[in-house]
């Protein structure tokens, strides 16, 4: 038995696994962004408030601390846990690689989000009856907290794209400030001030019993936080520039998805910028709920993007340069091309197929491709293979990280290769009852030559030289 | 393993093991105080006590005691990916339905919970008596399927067959006993902390009395239920652990004798006594959990050494400077509040 931890595989159905933990993530971002950038606002209210007697900022940070409150202290709480579950369920090495490297500093912001929660719940229960000042502590206290939980989580989060040096004893300092850990941190410090001004608009024009003129007044404070969105196309640049080479050829047009994200995320920030900076600081127009509503849309879109180029970009990787999208080392590569990869795999199929060839291909798709491939529903293997012909597919999947860059290199050998194959075949053949593997000798030697040639160094944008030679069989 | 957990171990599984059992302990309290606390106010629902002044303050605290625990539930969950990695993760994939549904379940159970805060005693009475009932079925199912979490991912040998039958609900024999268990230890929970913020002596050694022999009953069935290969990991440490247990259970029922029958409320017997319970409650389940690996040689071996992988990572340092410095702001901040609380006219 060897170490490589087999975990249980889940199927969900038409839907790619991506788009489960994608799903969650994008809302768990924007909820926990929109509680930090709520809680400065909340400082700034309750400062005019308490130096400058502004009555109306503390009727209004009352009502938007419940909004704050109910909403993130338990949904953006419960989510953030869903992340952890969630990840479990797509991939369970690389949230327990990452668990294993960065423990202390995921337990150091739990404490963040501890005195968060405590600060945040006193000030809703006795607020009323505190002083200004205790109002104001409480509050900072709060807000600081929950930046800090930013702070620790995006060290970790920036180290899956850019871990800025060698794994392993050690190392959690230097992967934890790794190069996009400035940017980053400042890029989700600015939408996080935008998301918590741009909701204080909503529920400034929500409110009941104001004037026209006292809701103007509201909305011009509440709008001062979202000044910083307008460095947000340099903070942008700033981060796009540390990316590594090839994850930034992937948004400049060498994956049509990752440039599409990315031209949604630049443009709806674009937008959402333009509108702030003209209509809201400059021409100071009235935002109407409904104009609010949608300027909240836009950012969500603009993160939902921003997300999935976040996650996108990192390919073939999930930790790069230690941990393949579906969740092999480099390492584990290089043994399963000579031992193979489902030797050992404990799991049973759960599907029967006629032949043990094919019940071995069935495993090495479940094991190698199916985190992001399903068999025929998004981003269906049937569908992607089904014109290639059989010589084709093994050249193509021997060769994986040639065929697409984004690819992590076939983990098995020459054996398995072909078990993929013929249950590749089977299925384009309706998953008859009986099958006759085709298979010769001299599609095993062809298999294992084009193994050999692609080697099984990954291969990137960036790296368009001849294949690196060496590596594994 | 002779000594009592987390002694005896190598350091590096102690160290994680001690963690994850004490911070489990506290988010245990709280989420006893949930669970307890929504079925008590679900009989006084049904027994229509609009203005009862448990209710009230039941109403009034639950939500903060449900944030509370979810966010103390965070420390151990990080360190019982440490501890127990591969069953821990095997158990969660195994049962993703029932896992991932606790997440719903306690957004819907908390917004019930606020709501019924926020209607009081003005709410209909159908409403007072289904929304706590509608409370306790989230929180029931999110408590019992920890529970089911917890029995399959020891119980190594029904993996394979679960896996290969597409069998999302795992049927234990051990699961139902011990979520009684944990419901009935609630009890005894929730009434210590009604007894601290109310005067309400005599119902609250009720409920505990109650709890007290749940508990009971309900070890007894999970004894009965335990194969030998389980009940044979019952002896050395953790039996010095089951005796801490029984001390401290038999303490804290001469405790609330004394609030029952002579009407004195004993917080300074109680507390510590309730808190020894809950502490090797969490003890005996880390106990029980490495002892269940006892003839799995090589699985054990390679815990070991991931646990002493992980103990190589730093970081450590930082986690105890801030883990000081909350301590030190907290308090100042809680003695600044509660001196302005007490000169306010509410008070």
């Amino acid at each position: 038995m060897q170490d490589f931890p087999y975990y249980p595989v889940l199927d969900f159905g038409p839907a790619m696994k991506g788009m489960v933990i994608g799903g969650i993530g994008v809302f768990h971002v924007f909820v926990a962004q929109f509680a930090i950038g709520g809680g400065w606002l909340l400082c700034l209210l309750q400062w005019r408030s308490w130096k400058r007697g502004d009555a109306l900022a503390r009727r209004f940070l009352d009502s938007y601390f419940r909004v704050l409150v109910l909403i993130s202290f338990v949904v953006g709480a419960l989510t953030g846990v869903g992340m952890w579950l969630t990840s479990i369920q797509v991939s369970a090495r690389t949230i327990g690689m990452m668990v294993d490297e960065f423990h202390w500093i995921w337990a150091t912001e739990w404490l963040f989000f501890l005195a968060e929660v405590i600060a945040g719940y006193t000030f809703y229960r006795y607020a009323s009856r505190l002083t200004d000042s205790t109002r104001f502590l409480l509050l900072l206290v709060y807000s600081l907290a929950a930046w800090g939980s930013l702070f620790w989580i995006n060290g970790i989060l920036s180290w899956q794209l850019t871990p800025g040096g060698e794994h392993g004893v050690g190392s959690v300092w230097r992967g934890f400030f790794n190069p996009s850990f400035w940017p980053s941190l400042v890029y989700r410090s600015f939408v996080s001030l935008t998301l918590g001004g741009l909701a204080a608009l909503a529920v400034v024009q929500a409110m009941q019993g104001i004037t026209r003129e006292e809701r103007g007044h509201l909305a011009r404070t509440c709008s001062l936080v979202l000044v910083p969105m307008t460095v947000m196309p340099l903070v942008g640049i700033w981060y796009v520039s540390v990316l590594p080479e090839d994850s930034r050829a992937w948004i400049t047009g060498g994956s049509a998805l990752m440039t599409m994200a990315f031209g949604i995320a630049v443009a709806a920030s674009s937008l959402l910028g333009l509108y702030v900076v003209f209509g809201v600081l400059w021409k100071r127009l009235n935002v109407s709920f409904a104009t609010a509503m949608l300027l909240l849309g836009l950012a969500f879109g603009a993160s939902g993007a921003g997300e999935l180029v976040r996650e996108g970009v990192r390919k073939p990787y999930t930790i790069r340069d230690l941990l393949y999208a579906n969740s092999l080392t480099q390492d584990d590569v290089e043994r399963f091309r000579v031992l193979g990869s489902v030797r050992d795999d404990p799991w049973p199929l759960r599907e029967p197929a006629p032949t043990a060839s094919l019940q071995t291909g069935h495993r090495v798709f479940r094991l190698q491709c199916s985190v992001c491939h399903t068999l025929n529903g998004a981003n269906g293997v049937d569908h992607l293979v089904e014109t290639w012909r059989p010589d084709q597919m093994r050249m193509n999947l021997a060769s994986l990280q040639h065929t697409k860059s984004f690819m992590p290199p076939f983990a098995g050998n020459a054996t398995e290769l072909e078990a993929l194959v013929q249950f590749l075949l089977w299925r384009r053949s309706g998953e008859p009852g009986e099958w006759t593997d085709t298979t010769t000798r001299e599609d095993l030697d062809k298999n294992h030559r084009w193994l050999v040639e692609a080697t099984t160094a990954p291969r990137s944008l960036a790296d368009q030289s001849t294949p690196k030679q060496g590596g594994g069989r | 393993m002779d000594l009592p957990f987390p002694f005896g171990l190598p350091f590096a599984s102690a160290f994680y093991g001690a963690l994850l059992a004490l911070t489990f302990t506290m988010h245990l309290v709280f989420a006893q105080i949930v669970l307890g606390g929504t079925a008590w106010l679900a009989i006084l629902g049904i027994k229509n006590a609009p203005h009862d002044s448990v209710a009230q303050t039941l109403r009034n605290w639950l939500p903060f005691a449900l944030g509370i625990a979810i966010t103390l539930g965070v420390a151990p969950l990080l360190f019982l990916q440490i501890v127990d990695k591969q069953g821990f993760y095997t158990a969660g994939l195994l049962g993703s339905h029932r896992f991932m549904a606790i997440l719903p379940a306690l957004i819907v159970g908390f917004y019930l919970l606020y709501l019924q805060k926020k209607l009081g005693n003005m709410a209909h009475r159908s409403w007072r008596v289904l929304l706590p009932i509608l409370t306790l079925l989230a929180f029931t199912l999110t408590g019992y399927s920890w529970s089911e979490q917890h029995v399959l991912a020891q119980d190594r040998d029904v993996w394979a067959s679960m896996y290969a039958a597409s069998r999302m609900r795992y049927s234990g024999a051990e699961v139902l006993p011990r979520f009684l268990f944990f419901a009935s230890t609630s009890l005894p929970t929730v009434a210590l902390a009604v007894l601290l913020l109310t005067s309400e002596a005599k119902r609250c050694a009720g409920v505990a009395w109650i709890g007290i022999a749940g508990m009971l009953v309900s070890a007894a069935w999970l004894f009965g239920t335990m194969p030998p290969s389980r009940l044979a990991a019952w002896s050395g440490g953790n039996l010095a652990w089951s005796i801490a247990l029984a001390a401290g259970l038999a303490t804290a029922a001469a405790g609330w004798s004394l609030v029952r029958f002579r009407s004195r409320i004993r917080p300074a017997l109680l507390v510590p006594s309730w808190l020894v319970v809950v502490l090797s409650i969490a003890a005996l389940r880390e106990g029980l959990r490495i002892a269940s690996l006892r003839t799995r040689g090589a699985a054990r071996e390679q815990l070991v050494r991931a646990h002493e992988r992980a103990f190589e990572v730093g970081g450590f340092p930082v986690f105890v400077l801030f883990a000081l410095l909350l301590v030190c702001l907290l308090a100042w901040l809680s003695r600044r509040v509660a001196r302005e609380l007490s000169r306010s006219p509410g008070a």
